[in-house]
């Protein structure tokens, strides 16, 4: 009777589906224009699905601060980035929370982009995301 | 003394048959919670597919899809016209509730409030805790006047924008026409004044199966979005204004626009492009791990919220001429 109970308990808890999307803990690094550090850039890692993995897993976003250092974050409460290649966009467009709730057109529509659109909108940057996470996830852009 | 031999049972016996139901019952529940779930999931399904086969009524009869929404004028005060949900009631068997509604008056005139106050089932996802509900939504001129309209789960696709402007409204225009929804927003021409205009240039115009040339089976062309926090951010079917019954894909791409959730997408602000705009006009359910989509052609897919974004993105727009590549 004991060893069916177990059985049966041990049947229904084994039929939960796990997910093979690997987080690195921490993905952080340093974004320079010009050779110097470029604060409030928003970084974007986007992770590419593949031809046996369709689902290529979470974006993860950080920005960065005056000293060029950005940390990425796949959602508020998961710091880091999902590991292998990804596709990476870096531009200073970023919204302006709080500033104005107007939900088209407004202020944010007259800011200007630092950043060439091919490390952003026609993004050629990739990165690939170490399983145990890295600190040097850094990005030398040049521009024009 | 009599003893009542073989009459009634033992301790043992009780504690073993309330163990043998418990199992059982243990094993019942969660067969019948999924299978509720599961039945919850294909009418949400079904309601979609009856969406896809309207707007290929309306195109039949109109040889257009339906505009995602007639913009009279620059945002944010300018009252609206008809929107995407309301063009196809005819062919969703809601034919009574498309004649009361006044196409000579704005979204916004009490005149029409009995039309959009009404709650539909076709445009009602069983999973979605805000069903049947009537709300005053959180921005533009029917929050302004206060007005109540009813909850919905369907969001046209009107896009891929850069999270600066908008194709679900008259600024649409400032986006690359390549990157265009099959149901983005429009200004009607032939619809009556008085309306305000203040366009610079003429927003794009209504599309035909024709104009989807990335394949009508690669292209979006209604989804799921409801939230279960900031209930004023859910979908509003019948509202036309900007981002309540129309949603978009942003660049950068953002897997939080896929989070079902207003408030925790907002945490993100700022660190994301576009700030609290891409929650407005955010993708999701609750179903688990899975939005429910129709595509042009008229199918019914599920994307998982894993979905690789710019694969998201490509089947977003109509010729932005992007490969979808695998099997979604």
């Amino acid at each position: 009777m004991r060893s069916l109970v177990v059985a049966l308990t041990l049947f229904t808890v084994v039929g939960c589906g796990s997910s093979d999307i690997q987080v690195a803990k921490r993905v952080s690094g340093v974004v320079t224009l010009n050779g110097k550090p470029l604060a409030n850039a928003s970084v974007t890692f986007v992770p590419a699905a593949t031809s046996d993995n369709q689902n290529a897993g979470p974006t993860a976003q950080g920005l960065t601060n005056v000293q060029g250092k950005y940390e990425l974050a796949v959602d508020p409460s998961t710091t880091g980035a999902v590991v292998g290649q990804c596709r990476v966009y870096i531009t200073t467009l970023i919204g302006q929370p709080g500033a104005d709730d107007r939900d088209a057109g407004g202020p944010v529509a007259k800011m200007q982009e630092l950043i060439p659109a091919r490390y952003n909108m026609n993004t050629q940057l990739t990165f690939n995301v170490p399983a145990e996470g890295t600190e040097s996830a850094n990005f030398e852009l040049k521009s024009p | 003394m009599k003893r009542h031999l073989g009459h009634g049972f033992t301790l043992v016996e009780l504690l073993v048959v309330i163990a043998i139901i418990g199992v059982l019952v243990g094993l019942l529940l969660p067969a019948v919670q999924s299978a509720r779930a599961a039945a919850r999931r294909m009418q949400c399904t079904n309601n979609l597919k009856q969406i896809g086969l309207g707007l290929h009524m309306h195109h039949d009869t109109f040889n257009t899809f339906p505009a995602g929404g007639v913009t009279n004028g620059v945002c944010c005060a300018t009252q609206s016209g008809i929107t995407w949900t309301i063009s196809i009631l005819p062919y969703v068997e809601q034919a009574n509730l498309y004649n009361l509604y006044d196409q000579t008056k704005t979204n916004e005139n009490v005149a029409n409030s009995p039309v959009v106050q009404k709650s539909l089932a076709v445009y009602s996802c069983p999973d979605d805790p805000h069903v049947q509900k009537m709300l005053i939504p959180a921005s533009g001129p029917g929050n302004t006047l206060r007005l109540n309209y009813a909850t919905g789960s369907y969001r046209a696709m009107a896009g891929v924008t850069n999270g600066l402007s908008w194709f679900d409204a008259e600024c649409g225009r400032n986006q690359p026409l390549s990157q265009r929804g099959v149901l983005h927003s429009t200004a009607d021409p032939k619809q009556p004044t008085p309306f305000a205009r203040g366009f610079t240039a003429p927003p794009y115009g209504k599309e035909k199966i024709s104009s989807v040339t990335d394949g009508t089976s690669n292209t979006i062309a209604v989804g799921e979005y409801y939230t279960n926090t900031t209930p004023s951010r859910t979908t509003f079917w019948g509202y036309t204004y900007t981002s309540f019954n129309q949603s978009e894909v942003v660049l950068p791409p953002q897997s939080r626009q896929l989070f079902a959730d207003y408030d925790k997408c907002n945490l993100s602000n700022a660190t994301s492009v576009g700030g609290s705009n891409p929650c407005k006009r955010g993708w999701g359910s609750f179903h688990p791990g899975a939005v429910n989509f129709v595509f042009v052609d008229g199918s019914v897919r599920s994307l998982s919220t894993n979905v690789d974004m710019l694969q998201f993105s490509a089947m977003s727009t109509i010729t932005n001429g992007e490969v979808v590549v695998g099997d979604f």
